[in-house]
């Protein structure tokens, strides 16, 4: 019998379009769910050799295990093969936005099965549309690493920074951008029909006055309550918070930002410049904790940043290039040369900054 | 029964005009708007005939199904040449590079289709980057028992989408 190979290992090039072929037998459900557990534990990347030797008993078992391991294999095959013809990193970003895409599409569905339903169609080859996340319906979205600029109809311009989602939602009465996730600048356009403005984000409601302004969101985290920060840099703008919209708006004004919670709004600061580097490009930092650089590092790479206690606390100042899908690694090989740590990475997605 | 031909051409003759009207009010455009009420007629050619009551319900049901599909691929092809230009390197593939790219792509789609955006990550995550489990709990912030739940999850579903009718 010939050895068989083992996901996750190279299996060469494997049938690039796994399809069953007519008249074959069919599997037993039973017995493909052992091929799938089987799968499963030799795909981990921590199989030993013990369970290598039982997996090899039972694929010599049946004719019908071996079968349904080549289907799995292929399957598994596919995937690897496809990195020949298109990048895994392109594949991850277009099935991302497909995702955004579909779930538009289930809600274009459900108009569609409304108005089916009146013509007396028969339908019932598709599955009720699924109800999404806010967020799966965002408009405008991008990933880990990646800024988008966008100039809507009456002119407003959007910058959106790494990891960001937003819903554009403009109608005859008003322009509202919705803000789901991560942070953009927006540089409001002045409508011809008067339409008010407004960004929507989780803590509150934002209306600028003729105005050029910074708005991220950040989900909160051990113990912190989800805020937004609010940066402006020219006009002014009004924020009311989610708990009392009824109140009157705090205002502040250009060279200011706070944060502000569903049910507070933080005292004023003077503007931080380097909070708005990103919309030109820029990473800087001016004697920075490096856990906070690490931190707001990580927001712009795919994977886990870490760092190790005993660094966090050293100092960093810079200015670094954000352009390109390696930026925020020559920002970290820089670290090594700037600070007495190390940059130890087990693969493209896992990196820690620990002492040297 | 009339002969199935003929029945074909009186269909087509008395419905062609109104299902391009249908299908443009859906796609927007004339030319796709043709292109699929000419595929919706190869689809009928290809079925067994049925006695029709409802002519134009039959017509619609079948076009309905192209018209979700033509969806699907201008949404891939949006949503790849969206992740093209993200890309740090644009590239300019070649039309046959294209449309090679753009299968492969509708075949991975097709597989993880319907699965949560969470178990499918982590299934691309092994199965595209090769990562092990303990790097995609890492990388994921969840335990490897998930990650092993999510592959069992991912596997199961990924067959059935292939081998649904072999089972």
């Amino acid at each position: 019998m010939p050895v068989p190979s083992y996901a996750g290992e190279d299996v060469g090039p494997a049938n690039s379009s796994p399809g069953r072929s007519a008249g074959e037998r069919p599997i037993s459900d039973h017995i493909v769910e052992q091929a799938v557990d089987w799968y499963v534990r030799l795909a981990s990347g921590t199989q030993t050799a013990a369970q290598c030797d039982r997996f090899k008993r039972w694929h010599g078992a049946h004719p019908d295990h071996a079968r349904a391991w080549d289907r799995l294999q292929s399957i598994g095959g596919q995937l690897k093969n496809s990195a020949s013809c298109v990048t895994p990193a392109v594949t991850h970003a277009t099935m991302a936005r497909l995702e955004v895409a579909s779930g538009r599409r289930r809600a274009l569905k459900v108009l569609m099965w409304a108005g089916a339903a009146s013509t007396g169609l028969y339908l019932a080859h598709d599955h009720l549309p699924v109800p999404r996340l806010a967020v799966v319906l965002a408009q405008v979205r991008t990933g880990a690493g990646e800024r988008r600029r966008l100039v809507l109809d009456d002119g407003t311009e959007l910058q959106l920074n790494t990891a960001s989602a937003i819903d554009v939602d403009f109608s005859a009465r008003r322009r509202r951008i919705v803000l789901l996730d991560g942070e953009i600048m927006v540089s409001t356009g002045s409508d011809s029909a008067g339409r008010p403005f407004v960004v929507d984000t989780p803590e509150g409601l934002l209306e600028p006055v003729g105005t050029r302004f910074i708005a991220r969101h950040d989900d909160g985290a051990q113990g912190r309550p989800a805020s937004t920060r609010l940066a402006v840099t020219e006009g002014a703008v009004r924020i009311r918070p989610a708990a009392f919209p009824a109140d009157e708006p705090a205002l502040v004004a250009a060279g200011q930002q706070v944060h502000f919670t569903r049910d507070h709004v933080g005292p004023p600061a003077s503007l931080d410049e380097h909070g708005q580097a990103w919309v030109d490009g820029t990473f800087v930092a001016e004697r920075m904790r490096l856990a906070d650089f690490l931190a707001e590092l990580g927001r712009y790479r795919r994977g886990h940043l870490g760092w190790a206690p005993e660094v966090a606390d050293l100092r960093i100042t810079g200015a670094w290039p954000l352009e390109g899908a390696e930026a925020t690694d020559r920002i970290l090989d820089s670290l090594e040369r700037r600070l007495p740590v190390r940059i130890s990475r087990y693969t493209r997605l896992w990196a820690k900054v620990v002492a040297r | 029964m009339p002969d199935r031909a003929s029945s074909i051409e009186a269909l087509y003759g008395d419905h062609h005009g109104w299902l391009k009207g249908w299908l443009r009010r859906r796609v927007g455009n004339a030319s796709d708007a043709a292109d699929l009420a000419h595929d919706t007629f190869v689809r009928v050619l290809g079925r067994q005939p049925v006695a029709l009551r409802e002519p134009r319900a039959y017509l619609a049901t079948i076009a309905n199904g192209l018209v979700v599909s033509h969806w699907r691929r201008q949404a891939l092809e949006q949503a790849w040449l969206d992740a093209l230009a993200s890309q740090p390197e644009p590239m300019a593939p070649s039309p046959e590079e294209r449309s090679l790219i753009l299968e492969t792509l509708e075949e991975i789609a097709r597989l993880i289709e319907g699965l949560p955006a969470r178990v499918r990550e982590v299934f691309l995550l092994s199965q595209l980057d090769g990562l092990t489990y303990p790097q995609i709990s890492e990388e994921m912030g969840v335990t490897v028992n998930v990650v092993q739940k999510a592959m069992a999850r991912a596997m199961a579903h990924c067959y059935k989408a292939v081998y649904r009718d072999a089972f």
